[in-house]
Order: C-alpha cells, then structure tokens, then sequence
C-alpha cells in the first residue's frame, strides 16, 4: 500500500430504493454506485468524468460521508493518523467523524453556488459558520480569519456584508471555495465546480483552484461531464458508466490513447472550439440505459459498437493495461484498431 | 447569399425594480438563406433576448424599445417586411410556420398529458391542414367505403376545409357529435406524417414512440421531438436557443449530428444559439458574438476561430479548455458588468486590456474589418492596424 | 459605515414588493385602525369597573336594545350592554384570540413540522400519524368536550382552536422543508459538520418560513370569525364579556326586528358584524399580499 494514499474506496455500492404503489413499497432499486474500487493519492486531482446520471455526485459525496454507502468501505489516511494507518470510516456517525477530527478535513464544493449558499445568511456567516462548526474562534479572530479567507479567493472585505444574491455566479462560487478551505482540509471533492459558470469565469475559477490546490497542499476528486476541464486541471481521470468505473489512466495517456470505446466516444463527441481540429466521430446509438435495470454483462455493450456475445454474458473486470491504468472491457486490446478500422483515426 | 433575416439598431429594454435592463445595446445582425448562423457569448449577454425580440415573444417586463427586424421571404431576398411594425396576427402566422424556435429546456415545451404523436400532429394540424385536406381528397377518390353518400359528404367537407382550413361549416362540424368524425382521415394523416418525422430523426421505432408521454423519454429524445415538431413546417428558420446544453456529450453530439444532416437535405437557415465554442466551431458557418447587450463581432467561423479581432472574442478562445494545448489558461479579470448601469461607450472597457481613452466614451460601431468580417472596437479600424496592434496569431 | 446595513436594505426590498399590492395598503390601513383602538381603548371607552375592563357595563336590564343615542353611541344591545364599548374592548379580545390562538398552533405545528421534515423516517412517521388524528377531530366536538370538561370561557376555546389548528402548520412546514432538505446548503452544512439544531434553525427555518407565515396572517382572522361562531353558539365568551361574537350572540333575537321594520334593530348586529368582517378582511388582504411577496418566482438573483 502506497504510503501517500488519503482515500480508498472499496467495492462501494449505494442503492436507492425506488418505493411506489399505495403502500410505499419497495419496488425496484436505482443501482448508483455498483461496486467502486479507486485509491486517491495525497496531492493529486483526480477527475471524474461521465454523463449525468452515472454516479458521479454520488461517488463525490459518499467519499466525504455525505451519505451512507450500502456496501462497501472508505479508508481515510489522515496525516494525524500516521502514514499508511487508514481510518475504516464507512460507519462512522457524525458525531464520530468530528471527534476524530475527519470532518474538517474532507470537503465540498457544490456544482451550483446559487443553490449551496444559504440565500438568507450573510457571507461572513456563511464562511464563518464551518469554522464555528469545527472549534470555534473568537470574535476578533474569526473576523480575521473570514477576511483572511475571502482574500484567498480573490474577494475583498467589502463583501462581508451582503448577500449571496448580490454576487454574480464566479464570485459566489469563490465564495463556497472560501466555505470550503475554511476548515484547512485535506481533500475537496468538487462537484462540476464551473458547470454553472460561464467560459470566462470558469477559468477564473480552474486557476483559483489550481493555486490554491499549490499553497493549501489540497487533494482533489473532481467531477465534471466536461473532458477538456478535466483534461486541463487534473492528473489522473477515471471515466464512469452506469455506476461503475470502466477507465482509470494518467490524464494524459487517457486523451492520447484511451482502450475503452466508451472513453473513445466520449472524446471524440467533445465539440472542440478549434476550427482546424476535424475530428473522428463516434456517435453512440441511443441513450444511457436506465440504472435501475443496467444491462447485464457489460453495461455498455447495448451502446458499444465493438459489442460481442461475450460482452453480454460476462461482466468485465478492471484489467491493468498499462503501469498505473486500469480499462474494464473484454476486447480493450483489440479496441484502438478497432476503432481505426471502423472509424478510421 | 441572399438575406433571410436581418435586425438594425435593435434595443430591448426590461423594467425591474433594479432599474432598467439595457438588454440589447443596438444589435444588428444578419442571417443569410441556407446558412447556420451562431450567436455566442456569456450568459446573460442577451442572446435570447435578440432572438425573443425578433420573434416579438420578449417575456414581461421587456419591452423592445427601438431598431428594426427586416425579415426577407423572398427567395432572393430582396423585399423586406419589417416585422416589429406587422400585426400582431401576422407574427403569429409566421411563428412556428416560417420561424420556430426550440429552447433549452425541453419540458417546458412539451405538454406532459398529451402524447408525442397527438403533440407533434398538432402542429401539422396547425400549420399543414389545408394541404393535408387536399392529400385526403385525392386519397377518397380511389377510397373503399360501405356507402356512397359517406364518400360525398367527406368529399364535401374535405373540399370545403381544403379551400379554406377555418371554413365555418367545417368547424361547426367538428363540434358536432358523429359528425365530428369526418376529421378521422385528416387525423390519420397527421399521424402518419408525424412517425414519418420522427423516423426521420434516427429515431428507432417511431411508430411505438408516438404513443408515449414525455415522461417516459430521455432529455435527448425530448429535444429531438421538439425539433420534429419544429421542421414539421418546413420553416425557413429554426432558432436553436441552448438546444443541446442541458445534454450530456454523447447525446449532444447525436443532435448536433442530426442538425447538420437537416441542414444539408433542407435548405433551412439555423440561428444556434449558444455558450459552448465547440459546438459553434462545429455546426456553424457563420458566427456573431455577443457582450452584454452588444455584438462585439461577426465572422465566417474559420476566419473568427483563426483570427479573432475583438479582445473579447481573443479573450474568450484564451479561456477555453481546448484538446491540444495545455498549460495555463488566460481568464479574463472582472465579471460580465450589471446591465442596469452598463458601462459608457465600448461595454467590455472595463475588462478590456486594450482600451483607450476613447473607448469609455463613444461606443464602437459594427464595422468592416475584413472580407465578410464585421468588428465594433475602436481599435480594428482596418485590418492593418489591428494587425499592429496585437500582431499576428 | 457609508452603505445601510444589507439586512435594512432586504426589509425595504421586502416591504416594497409587500406594498406594491394596493390591497396589502388596504389591509394595513384596516389593522392600523383596530390597532390603535386596541391600544387606547381605556382612553376610547374608559372601563366602568377598571379591575375588569372586559364585562361590559350595563344600565338596566331590559332585553329590549335601544337605538343609538348621546350616552350609548352605538346603541345598547339586549340586555342593556353599551355596544360602542363592546367594539372597542372587543378589538382587544379579537387581536387576543388571533395572536393567542395562531401563536401556540404556529409554535407547535412549525416545531413539529421541521422535526418531521428534516429527520424524516420514525420521527416524521409518529407525528404525521398524530397530525391525521387531530385531522380526523371535528372542531365543535372538540371545542365541547374541552367546555365540558374545563367550563365555559373564551380561553378554553382558545385552547381547543390551538389544539386544532397546529395540524394545518405541521403539514404546511413538513413540506416546505422536504424540498429544502436536499438543498445544496444544507448538504453544505452538513459537510461542515454543522449540528442539526442549527441546521433546522439556521437554513431551514428562515427559508421554509414562508409560506406558514402567509397561512399565519390569513388564519389570524379565521380564528377572530370561528372563536365568533363558538360565541354564537353559547360555547364561547360568557354573556356580558366584550367579544364581538358574544355580541352577535346576545342579539340573536333581534336580528329582525318586528314585523313591517325588519331593519329596526339593525344596530345591535351591524356593529359588532362589521368588525368581525373588517377584521377578518384585514388580515386576509395582507396574508393575500404576503403570499405574492413571498412568491419564490419573483425572489430575484
Ligand atoms: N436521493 C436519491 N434517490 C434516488 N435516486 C437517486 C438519488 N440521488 C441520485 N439518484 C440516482 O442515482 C444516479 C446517479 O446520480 P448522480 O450521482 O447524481 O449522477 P451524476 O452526478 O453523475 O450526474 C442517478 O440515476 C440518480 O437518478
Ligand atoms: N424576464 C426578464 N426580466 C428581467 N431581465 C431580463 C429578463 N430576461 C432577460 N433579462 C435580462 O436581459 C439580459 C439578457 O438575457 P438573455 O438574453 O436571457 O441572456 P442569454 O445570453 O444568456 O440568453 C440579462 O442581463 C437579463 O438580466
Ligand atoms: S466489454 Fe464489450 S461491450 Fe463492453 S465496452 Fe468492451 S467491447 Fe464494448
Ligand atoms: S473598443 Fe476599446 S475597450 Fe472596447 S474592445 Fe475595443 S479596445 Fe477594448
Ligand atoms: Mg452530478
Ligand atoms: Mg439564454
């Protein structure tokens, strides 16, 4: 086990239960996490990429204790705990997490500042408040503290004072970073941080994170629909189908050369801002299938244009295919001529 | 090519409690035949506005306040109905048979208790009746029916509703019980243009998918139904506002698909509105680019991607995430200003790290700064000397 | 500080979308009015026995009422009771039940409500079970068994309209914050590790509020017409007490007068009915106003 480990996630699963008819029954599950394993290294950012609905957000906030997983467990290497001396914290209540110091320390950034800060508190409260959840400082102190924060995100003393609607979308959510590193974290998860935010802002924003991610010493799992975001900020990406991950490589070695044909198709359905990029383009067939029935065997295989008999009886397994990169998909091998052949790259 | 579509100096206004709006700040543009025209820029620039003012549907409490919207139904372009001065009734012929318009969000479009196949029939009921009242006509001539006075009477009815589709007696029938029925063929008939429609847009079983509700469909299959019932008038132009934003990349890069594809087989001009590049550098031939309320430039796409002459344009391709380039991104200080209180003269001087003096005081007008390549900064008076200033690229 | 504080500039926001509403002028203009009377009503109708300002004072005992006049300005009700004071101390009795009665059930059924809403599961079971209970309860039955039990009096029927009241709060609450629940905010607050009180008073409370705020003000006056009608009936105010439904109440023989003028005894009712409409009307408008301000579509940013 590598000793710069801060999380890992093992065989984490989070099924919804459906209920329905008169007597609120159970009658199906939403399967939206289905079996996870990911190790996330201190100082790295890690990307998460896929299509709405496949578990993103959801992966995101089990890792922070935002809810309970159904199965599974989540380790978390606190650099207080001693290197390589993991924290089993799956089941820890609140209460627990805060004794043991852990709750401070994982963090989130919500996809919409609109809807994470609260519209009826003041932006000094809003930042002051995890500080005054975890320990508390004086009224001096903390006054400092909060404008000490503010400063970091790039916004002044005058701001103290307002709302959360007298803000335009960049600056709130400079405003939830500063909420977010008020705490003096270990690891943010930040849910599509700029899915909100307009081109220019956003990189306002990317930049910010970058830096601080610099002088803080921050980990981060990013998630993002959006492929070149995540190929600009982050170091490592794992691609997510249907609540499971079918791709997991250094960034760059993803974008030169995926092996899973989801992964293909989703590069090459990025419209690139670029006129003299012509791309290859694979365009998938139908939609994503439902969670709560995801076809069997390979979830992709009602969409991938490689698909086999084998792919429809037996699941996949992650495979390395590379030092340090793992593809989920029986015929990966074949995939890269496969595609060149068929699409012609 | 010829003119489809063109504004002049137009200004919408919206009257808030804030103040007053000054949503679009003179905006002229024109959208030639044929041709898929992008307007991009950040949100709240006033994209939608300009496309909501020059279809005259601004929401309360806008007001369009000045300009023209000089539309051209001629094939040549040549003779212009001003639209903001036409009828109110005239628009109304015109929306959603010559002009539709798809929006963003597509459950706001769709009714949820009408089925997909009675909502897009709806709409040829709408637009096609007096057309599909002369196809049942010729069909009756070599129809099987139990009795002949059946036939004439349908004859009779279709051959009224086929010379004028609001024909009274037509109408009071439809009211009628039993009588009502002689629509059945004509309803028959929009169906089946209906599936042929949505067959036509890769949909798989169409004829299962008009029966369902919108409900039971993805956000992809949503949009794509509203673009069936958008073409399902043959309109010379189809505003796509943020038509393809909500989706996710694969689905998006199935619509984008599908429009260029009706594109190519109709000769439909598409406005494509939106805040994505890569989808502009895509689908688009020609494009505008909008801030706050102004339109900064309009160019051909390849000439706008490779050698972009405002500082907001420059600005805005240095802040995308692009495929091949790495390293740090440019972002642009400042945020996109309030337009209660719009900045004076050039509305991007505040950001902008080539003003002038002369830019906070009189605002730059659309002007030639190329071959086809439209430019409103003081400092892209001609080609040679924005060249000087920012160099080549 | 050159800039007013934001909280300032929010209440002049809010109080400006209130009273863009001319009805809510209205209203106001209406609650001002019993205000005021409320307030100086030692000084409006001075009490005859100052230990117990709220019995009426009476001169005689004829049942037969007697028209307005220089001692009686609004008449005498049956009994010989002075219905001008009766409308003044009457105002106090009104705002009284209102405040008394919505206060407790707002209490109860907000405090309820959130608890409901934000634990949901057991909790939100065992009090949603009771709220379908005390919606299965008729109010006069109620309203009896509590006047049997605890005698006749205008604060035992403020008790049973609290007792039956707070279910409305409690349903009204719940929803509201269900859909406050998984709020980014909230998500937000629990990353931070936020304790729940805080949570339910910091974020849900202040924006769930609303809407029982509207029901609130609208109920204020519904309790007035309802303790009225509980009077009406013989179980409310004892006789003599200064309570406009008491008023109505003793002049229900007089509601018409003797036959060929109908309207002779018009005094005894109209009074007292006024106010109770007023009243009622008062509230209504600005809980109508209240509810277009708090309109989240037309919250801006
Ligand atoms: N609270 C919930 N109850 C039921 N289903 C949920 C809930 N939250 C998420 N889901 C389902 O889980 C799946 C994954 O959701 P999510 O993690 O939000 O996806 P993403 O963030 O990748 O868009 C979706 O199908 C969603 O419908
Ligand atoms: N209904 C409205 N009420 C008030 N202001 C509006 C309304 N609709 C649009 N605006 C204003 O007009 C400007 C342009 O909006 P819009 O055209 O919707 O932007 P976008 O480019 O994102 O489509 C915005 O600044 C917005 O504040
Ligand atoms: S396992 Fe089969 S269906 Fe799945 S991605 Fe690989 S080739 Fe496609
Ligand atoms: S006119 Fe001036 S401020 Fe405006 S874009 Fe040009 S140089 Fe910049
Ligand atoms: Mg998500
Ligand atoms: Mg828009």
């Amino acid at each position: 086990m590598p000793a710069d480990m801060i999380l890992q996630l093992k065989g984490l699963k989070k099924h919804y239960p459906i209920l329905g008819g008169v007597l609120r029954k159970q009658i199906n599950t939403v399967k939206a996490l289905d079996g996870i394993d990911l190790d996330i290294y201190r100082g790295e950012c890690l990307g998460l990429v896929g299509e709405s609905g496949c578990g993103k957000t959801t992966t995101g906030k089990a890792v922070i204790r935002l809810h309970d997983p159904s199965e599974g467990s989540i380790f978390y290497y606190g650099k207080e705990h001693g290197a390589g001396r993991g924290v089993d914290i799956t089941g820890l209540g609140r209460r627990a997490l805060k004794k043991l110091g852990i709750r401070g320390k994982l963090q989130m950034v919500f996809q919409d500042p609109t809807t994470s800060l609260n519209p009826r508190m003041l932006i000094k409260n809003i930042i002051a408040e995890p500080i005054r959840a975890q320990n508390g400082l004086g009224a001096r102190q903390m006054e400092k503290r909060v404008a000490e924060l503010l400063y970091m995100v790039g916004l002044t003393k005058d701001h103290l004072l307002r709302y959360p609607h007298e803000f335009s979308g960049g600056q709130r959510q400079r405003i939830a970073v500063a909420r977010a590193i008020a705490t003096d974290p270990d690891f943010i998860v930040l849910d599509e941080p700029t899915s909100a935010l307009d081109v220019s802002v956003q990189a306002q924003i990317l930049n910010l994170l970058k830096s601080l991610q610099d002088s803080l010493q921050l980990t981060y799992l990013f998630v993002t629909h959006h492929l070149l975001v995540v190929k600009y900020v982050s170091n490592r990406t794992a691609v997510m189908y249907l609540g499971k991950i079918v791709e997991l490589a250094p960034t760059a070695d993803l974008f030169a050369s995926p092996f899973h044909p989801y992964t293909h198709a989703l590069l090459s359905g990025i419209p690139i801002p670029d006129v003299d990029h012509k791309p290859h383009r694979i365009v998938l067939a139908g939609d994503v299938p439902s969670p709560m029935n995801p076809p069997s065997g390979c979830r992709f295989h009602t969409r991938c244009p490689f698909a086999q008999e084998v792919c429809r009886r037996q699941e996949p397994v992650a495979a390395e295919a590379a030092p340090g990169r793992l593809v989920a998909c029986h015929r990966w091998q074949d995939v890269p001529r496969l595609v060149r052949e068929r699409f012609g790259k | 090519m010829p003119k489809l579509i063109e504004t002049r100096d137009l200004v919408t206004n919206f009257y808030t409690y804030e103040g007053v709006v000054k949503a679009l700040n003179k905006v002229g543009l024109v959208i030639e035949r044929g041709t898929t025209f992008g307007l991009v820029g950040e949100s709240g620039c006033g994209k939608s506005v300009t496309a909501r003012s020059m279809m005259r549907v601004v929401q309360e409490p806008g007001r369009i306040e000045g300009g023209q919207v000089l539309f051209y139904p001629g094939e040549d372009g040549q003779e212009a109905v001003e639209l903001l001065s036409q009828s109110e009734a005239y628009m109304q012929s015109l929306r959603g048979d010559q002009i539709s318009m798809i929006f963003q969000e597509p459950n706001a479009a769709l009714n949820p208790i009408m089925t997909i196949g009675d909502q897009v029939a709806e709409s040829f009921l709408f637009h096609r009746k007096k057309e599909m009242c002369a196809k049942v006509l010729e069909d009756l001539k070599t129809a099987d029916l139990p009795w002949p006075g059946l036939k004439k009477l349908l004859e009779f009815f279709y051959r009224r509703a086929a010379a004028d589709p609001g024909d009274r007696l037509c109408c009071w029938a439809s009211r009628t019980p039993i009588l009502k029925r002689w629509q059945q063929r004509l309803f028959r008939e929009a169906r089946r243009r209906s599936v042929e429609i949505i067959a036509a847009l890769d949909i798989a079983n169409a004829d299962q998918v008009v029966d369902r509700y919108p409900h039971n469909l993805s956000g992809g299959m949503k949009q794509r139904i509203l673009i069936a019932m958008a073409l399902a008038c043959e309109p010379l132009l189809l505003i796509a506002d943020e038509a393809t934003s909500n989706l996710d990349v694969t689905i998006q890069a199935q619509i984008l698909d599908l429009l260029r594809k009706l594109k190519k087989k109709s000769i439909s001009s598409i406005l494509l509105i939106t805040h994505d590049l890569g989808v502009v550098a895509e689908t688009c031939d020609r494009v505008g680019v909008m801030y706050a309320g102004s339109v900064c430039e309009v160019a051909r796409v390849g000439e706008l991607f490779r050698n972009p002459l405002h500082p907001y344009t420059r600005a805005l391709l240095d802040a995308v995430p692009k495929f091949s380039v790495s390293g740090q991104l440019k972002s642009v200080e400042g945020n996109v200003p309030n337009l209660v209180d719009p900045p004076s003269g050039c509305r991007f001087h505040p950001r902008c790290p080539l003003r002038r003096k002369i830019c906070a005081q009189r605002l730059p007008e659309l002007a030639l700064a190329g071959p086809d390549h439209l430019v409103a900064c003081h400092l892209a008076g001609g080609r040679s000397g924005s060249a000087q200033v920012w160099g080549g690229r | 500080m050159a800039d007013r504080h934001p909280r300032l500039k929010e209440l002049k926001f809010t109080l400006y979308r209130i009273f863009r509403n001319p009805s809510a002028l209205i209203g106001f203009c209406l609650l001002l009015m019993f205000g005021i009377i409320a307030v100086a009503a030692p000084y409006i109708a001075p009490p005859k026995y100052p230990r117990s300002p709220y019995v009426m004072p009476h001169k005689g005992f004829s049942p037969t009422p007697r028209p307005p006049s220089r001692q009686n300005l609004m008449g005498t009700t049956s009994g010989q009771y002075d219905i001008f004071y009766g409308v003044v101390w009457g105002t106090r009795t009104a705002f009284k039940i209102g405040f008394v009665v919505v206060g407790i059930a707002a209490l109860v059924g907000i405090t309820l409500g959130l608890v409901a809403g934000y634990f949901g599961s057991l909790a939100d079971e065992i009090i949603m079970r009771a709220v379908d209970v005390a919606f299965a309860v008729p109010l006069l039955v109620l309203t009896m068994a509590i006047i049997v039990a605890f005698g006749r009096g205008l604060e035992n029927v403020m008790f049973a309209l609290a007792l039956v009241e707070w279910r409305v709060y409690v349903r009204v609450m719940r929803s509201g914050i269900l859909a406050l629940r998984d709020m980014d905010y909230v998500q937000a607050a629990k990353v931070m590790g936020v304790s729940h009180v805080r949570i339910m008073l910091r974020h849900l409370l202040p924006n769930g509020i609303y809407p029982v705020l509207v029901i609130a003000t609208m109920d204020i006056g519904s309790m007035v017409i309802t303790a009225a009608f509980m009077s009406f009936l013989g179980l409310g105010a004892p006789k003599g007490y200064a309570d406009w439904g008491q008023m109505v109440a003793l002049a229900r023989n007089y509601i018409i007068g003797p036959p060929g003028d109908p309207l002779k005894y018009w005094y005894t009712i109209a009074f007292p009915g006024l106010c109770i409409i007023l009243f009622v009307l008062a509230w209504n408008l600005i809980g109508d106003a209240l509810r277009d301000a708090f309109d989240p579509k037309i919250r801006r940013g």
